[in-house]
């Protein structure tokens, strides 16, 4: 079944990703620091959070929330968050009306700076496709049973457009200050798969 | 950016890299596939956009196969080409 002639007697990826780490390193091209500083930053300390504190400024704020979906980057920006991937991040809102789904049908773009990277499900062929196909039975199981009369916007994301979804702010959630509110915001609510609960 | 990135490797980063409860990477090599790619576009060796052009034409080649590889291929790719 396998198509690719390459596979039978490729050695396995660590071994060709440490091979192509020890090339690089030894020509100068990459220094083992800044390799070691990218998986540090995005392992540890860029990740969901900034989203979440995105999501919730953007709910207590209402000037806010116009500069986030008018200029998602530049909003974004304001909060301290930027960096590669972030060049051009669109903010698309859900409403009563209209649920968003992020999806990047060629491979994995994604709003690194406020979401960190993406998680493998969002990788994987069977979401790029069927997200797209059938986003409403995705959805349903991925334990997001949509009402018939929302509609649904599928955002495939790209080199060009990062999508990240501004989910509703959930009921009864007056009283919370933005911290508290950030904490119930879900890195799947700012993809679209999840509703925010509190 | 380069300057505003602290700390250095250490076990923990290839051990279990847990980002709100779910693992970053599965398995070491994939972060450090991942760091190569970000470093070397960081220092302007190629653009991220070059990179994702390799890593859209090795995802297409790949999907449906089980343990993709397709980042360092896409890594290998680009970076003998510049």
């Amino acid at each position: 079944m396998s198509a690719d002639p390459r596979s039978a007697d490729r050695p396995p990826a660590a071994l060709r990703a440490e091979a192509l780490e020890e090339l690089l390193t030894e020509r100068g091209l990459v220094k083992t620091e800044v390799l070691d500083g990218f998986i540090n930053r995005y392992v540890n300390d860029v990740g969901p959070l900034n989203g979440a504190k995105v999501v919730a400024k953007a709910w207590v704020d209402p000037d806010y929330r116009e500069r986030l979906l008018a200029d998602g980057t530049g909003a974004i920006k304001e909060l301290g968050f930027g960096g590669p991937q972030g060049e051009h991040i669109v903010v698309v809102e859900n409403t009563a009306e209209v649920h968003n789904l992020v999806v990047c049908t060629l491979c994995s773009c994604y709003p690194w700076p406020v979401l960190g990277l993406p998680p493998n499900w969002y990788k994987d062929p069977a979401y790029r496709s069927r997200a797209v196909r059938e986003p409403r039975a995705l959805l349903a199981e991925m334990g997001l049973p949509l009402a018939d009369d929302i509609r649904v916007r599928v955002w495939d994301s790209s080199a060009e457009n990062r999508y990240f979804v501004l989910p509703r702010r959930p009921q009864h959630t007056d009283g919370l200050t933005e911290e508290e509110l950030a904490a119930l915001v879900t890195r799947d609510a700012m993809v679209g798969v999840a509703e925010v609960v509190s | 950016m380069t300057a505003e990135i602290a700390g250095s490797l250490d076990d923990t980063v290839t051990g279990l890299p847990r980002a709100n409860g779910e693992l970053v990477f599965e398995q070491p090599w994939e972060s450090r596939a991942f760091g190569i790619a970000a470093a070397l576009a960081d220092q302007g060796l190629f653009s991220w956009k070059d990179f994702q052009g390799g890593l859209i034409a090795e995802v297409a080649r790949r999907d449906g196969e089980p343990g993709s590889t397709a980042t360092t291929t896409a890594g290998s790719a680009r970076s003998k080409s510049s």
